[in-house]
C-alpha cells in the first residue's frame, strides 16, 4: 500500500534565548526538538503521534504543514516534498491547530468564502461544501456573526471548517480536542470518524490515550524528540491498554 | 493575479467597512479642516478693524496743520489737557490714539533748521492689543511721516501710486508658497495614512495568529505581500487625499488675502504630472512600512519602529523646503523620499523636471518591488514570523 505521508529523517533544533534558558533551568544554547524522525502514514489511515508536552509532536506537525522548515530530512505528502515544493503541500493538506486564528473582524461565512477562493474553489463548490460543513458542525446559527464575538468553542469550530473548506485528502490535526468543551469535543471526534470513513488520511497529535485508542490505526510514541516506538495500535498494545503500554515505553526510555 | 485581488478585496473590506477604522483614516482630514478654519477665523478677527470705525484721536497742544490733515482723513479729534487720563483712555480702548505735540509745534516746525539743536517733537501713544488703535496708529504715523517728508523733500522712492513696482504675479507668489509647502505636507500625510493601517494589517495579523492561517493556504508569499501592499496603498492614498483636501480647503481661510488660491495657479496638466509621483511614492512608503510591520511582533512595536521613518520623511520635506532652488543632480532623484519631495517641489513651483520625474517614479517602483521581495522572504522565514 502506498504512503500518503512519508517522513524521512526530519530534524529540527531551536536556539534558546537567555530568557528561555533561565526558564528551563538549562545552560544548553539549543534544544533538539525533533531528532531524526521517520515514519509513514498509509492512505486512509489515522496516525496518532503520542507524547508528553514538549516532546516534539507539534514541531513535527508544523514542519509537515510547511509553517517551519526542517534542518535536515524531508517528508513527501501525496507526492509533494515539504522542502522542495511547500506551496503544493499547502494545497493538499488541511492543517488544524489552535495557533491558527481567524480574523475577529469577519464572519465565519466570509472567512470560509475567502479561504475557499484562495484554494481555487468555484462559488458552486464553495456553497455546496459550506452547506455540508456548517450543518455538521452546527455553525449555521452563528455563520454571520463576527468571529470576535464568538465563544471559544464556536471559534474552534469555525477554524475547523475553514481549514477543511477545500476538502483536503490529508488532514494534519494538532491536539484536536484541546480546549474544547465536552460537547464540541464529541462533535470533533465524531467528525474524525466520518472523515476516516470517507477515506481521508489523518495524522494527529494528542496526549489523550482514550482518543488515540478509539481513533488511530497506527501509533508513534515521541519522547524527547525521538520516535521511540511505532506500530499499529493492536501490535503496539498487545492486549494491554494504550496508557499502560505508553508508560512502559516511557519508563524504559527514562531508565536508559 | 486572481489571488492578489482576493487578498486585496479582503483588506479593503476590512478597513473600509470598519467604522472605527474609517474614523482613524478620515478624522485627520476633517480635523485639519476644522482647526485651520477656526485658526484662520480667529486670526482674521484679531486683525480686522470694526467696520465703519472712525479713529478717535486725543490731542495735547494740537497742531493746526496736523489736525486739519487728520480731520480730512476721517478721524475724530478731541483736545485734552490731562495726559495721564488720556493714556488710560487709550489703554481701556475708550480712544484710539493720543498725540502729544510740543508747544507751538507748527511755528517751531516752520522755523526749524536741521543744523539747529533739538527738533520739535510729537509723541504718539497707542494700544497694540486693540485692532482699532493699531489701525489708527498706522494712519496717524503715515500722515505724520508724509507731512514730515513733504517739508524737506529731496527725492521720492516708488512715489507713483499708480504703478505696481513688485513685478511678481499673484500666480508666482502662490506657486512659491505651494512649492515650499506641498512636498512636506504630502509626504507627511501619506506617512500618516500608511502608518494608521499598515501596523494593524500586518503586525496585527501576526500578533493575533491570523497571518499563520494565511501562510498555510496555498497562495504564494509573493502574492500575499503584493495583495497587502496594493490594498494598503489604495487606503493610504484615500486617507492621504482626504487629509490633503482638508488642508487645501482650509488654507485660504488660514492665509486670507495673500492671493495664494491654488485653483488659479495650477492646471489639470500639473495635477496629472503630480499623480505618478504620488502613486509611486505611496507604493514605496507602504512597502517600507509593511517591511517594518512584518518585522515587528505586535502592532505597538510596529508603530514604534515606524515613527522614526515618519520623522525622517518630515525632515526631508523641510529640507527640500529650504533648498528648493532648481538645478538638482539627476542622481539625487534616486534617493527615495527626497526624490519625491524634489519632484513635488519642481511641479508646484511650475518648473517640472521630466528626467527627475522619470527617475523618481521608476526608482520608487523598483525599490517597492525589492521591498515586496524582501517581504516574501520574511513571510517565508520562521524566525521572523514565529520568532523561532
Amino acid at each position: 500500500m502506498e504512503y500518503a505521508i512519508e517522513v524521512k529523517g526530519l530534524d529540527k533544533s531551536f536556539k534558546l534565548s537567555a530568557k528561555q534558558q533561565k526558564a528551563e533551568k538549562t545552560k544548553r544554547k539549543t534544544v533538539h526538538a525533533v531528532d531524526n524522525i521517520s515514519f509513514g502514514v498509509k492512505k486512509g489511515e489515522i496516525y496518532g503521534l503520542l507524547g508528553s508536552n514538549g516532546a516534539g509532536k507539534t514541531t513535527t506537525l508544523r514542519m509537515l504543514a510547511t509553517l517551519i522548515k526542517p534542518d535536515a530530512g524531508d517528508a513527501v505528502i501525496d507526492g509533494a516534498s515539504i522542502v522542495k515544493s511547500p506551496a503544493d503541500v499547502r494545497g493538499k493538506i488541511g492543517f488544524l491547530t489552535s495557533e491558527l486564528k481567524l480574523e475577529d473582524f469577519f464572519s465565519v461565512d466570509y472567512m470560509f468564502n475567502f479561504f475557499a477562493k484562495l484554494h481555487g474553489m468555484t462559488e458552486e463548490q464553495t456553497n455546496e461544501r459550506k452547506a455540508k460543513l456548517f450543518e455538521s458542525f452546527g455553525i449555521n446559527d452563528f455563520a454571520h456573526v463576527k468571529v470576535g464575538n464568538l465563544s471559544t468553542g464556536m471559534k474552534q469550530k469555525a477554524s475547523l471548517v475553514v481549514a477543511l473548506a477545500h476538502d483536503p485528502d490529508i488532514i494534519i490535526f494538532d491536539e484536536p480536542t484541546n480546549g474544547l468543551d465536552v460537547i464540541t469535543a464529541k462533535v470533533v471526534t465524531d467528525f474524525l470518524f466520518k472523515l476516516k470513513e470517507s477515506g481521508k488520511t489523518i495524522i494527529l497529535s494528542t496526549h489523550i490515550f482514550s482518543l488515540a485508542e478509539k481513533l488511530c490505526d497506527r501509533i508513534g510514541i515521541i519522547i524527547d524528540g525521538k520516535m521511540t516506538a511505532e506500530d499499529t495500535l493492536e501490535a503496539f498494545c498487545g492486549g494491554k491498554s494504550l496508557e499502560e503500554r505508553f508508560f512502559e515505553v516511557y519508563e524504559a526510555e527514562a531508565a536508559r | 493575479m486572481k489571488d492578489i485581488l482576493i487578498i486585496m478585496k479582503k483588506e479593503l473590506v476590512r478597513f473600509l467597512t470598519d467604522k472605527r477604522m474609517l474614523v482613524t483614516l478620515f478624522m485627520p482630514g476633517v480635523l485639519i479642516y476644522i482647526m485651520y478654519s477656526l485658526m484662520g477665523g480667529l486670526l482674521t478677527d484679531m486683525t480686522t478693524v470694526d467696520e465703519g470705525h472712525k479713529p478717535v484721536v486725543l490731542t495735547v497742544n494740537s497742531s493746526e496743520i496736523v489736525a486739519q490733515m487728520l480731520t480730512s482723513s476721517g478721524a475724530e479729534l478731541t483736545e485734552v489737557t490731562d495726559i495721564e487720563k488720556a493714556k488710560d483712555d487709550i489703554a481701556n480702548e475708550n480712544a484710539d490714539v493720543l498725540l502729544v505735540f510740543s508747544e507751538n509745534f507748527d511755528s517751531k516746525v516752520m522755523q526749524y533748521d536741521v543744523s539747529q539743536g533739538k527738533a520739535p517733537d510729537v509723541e504718539v501713544f497707542y494700544n497694540s492689543a486693540s485692532a482699532n488703535s493699531s489701525e489708527a496708529y498706522s494712519i496717524v504715523y503715515a500722515l505724520l511721516d508724509t507731512y514730515e517728508s513733504s517739508l524737506s523733500n529731496k527725492f521720492d522712492i516708488n512715489g507713483n501710486v499708480d504703478v505696481s513696482y513688485d513685478l511678481t504675479s499673484d500666480e508666482d507668489m502662490a506657486a512659491m508658497f505651494y512649492s515650499s509647502l506641498m512636498p512636506m505636507l504630502l509626504l507627511m500625510l501619506l506617512f500618516t495614512g500608511a502608518s494608521a493601517i499598515t501596523p494593524e494589517s500586518i503586525a496585527g495579523e501576526k500578533e493575533r495568529g491570523t497571518m499563520a492561517t494565511l501562510l498555510v493556504s496555498p497562495v504564494s508569499r509573493t502574492k500575499i505581500a503584493l495583495g497587502k501592499v496594493f490594498s494598503l496603498s489604495v487606503i493610504a492614498l484615500v486617507s492621504g487625499a482626504s487629509s490633503t483636501a482638508g488642508t487645501l480647503l482650509a488654507l485660504p481661510k488660514l492665509i486670507e488675502g495673500s492671493g495664494a488660491d491654488i485653483s488659479s495657479v495650477y492646471t489639470v496638466n500639473d495635477y496629472i504630472t503630480v499623480a505618478p509621483v504620488i502613486l509611486s511614492t505611496v507604493l514605496f512608503v507602504v512597502t517600507l512600512m509593511s517591511i517594518l510591520s512584518t518585522y515587528a511582533n505586535t502592532v505597538k512595536e510596529a508603530q514604534m519602529i515606524s515613527s522614526p521613518f515618519m520623522m525622517i520623511s518630515i525632515a526631508i520635506g523641510v529640507l527640500s523646503m529650504a533648498g528648493m532652488e532648481g538645478g538638482h543632480n539627476v542622481y539625487m532623484y534616486l534617493i527615495p523620499l527626497y526624490n519625491s519631495s524634489m519632484c513635488l517641489g519642481d511641479i508646484f513651483s511650475l518648473a517640472p523636471n521630466s528626467v527627475g520625474l522619470l527617475v523618481t517614479c521608476v526608482s520608487n517602483i523598483v525599490y517597492a518591488a525589492l521591498g515586496v521581495l524582501a517581504m516574501t522572504k520574511m513571510f517565508d522565514s520562521e524566525k521572523v514570523m514565529f520568532r523561532l
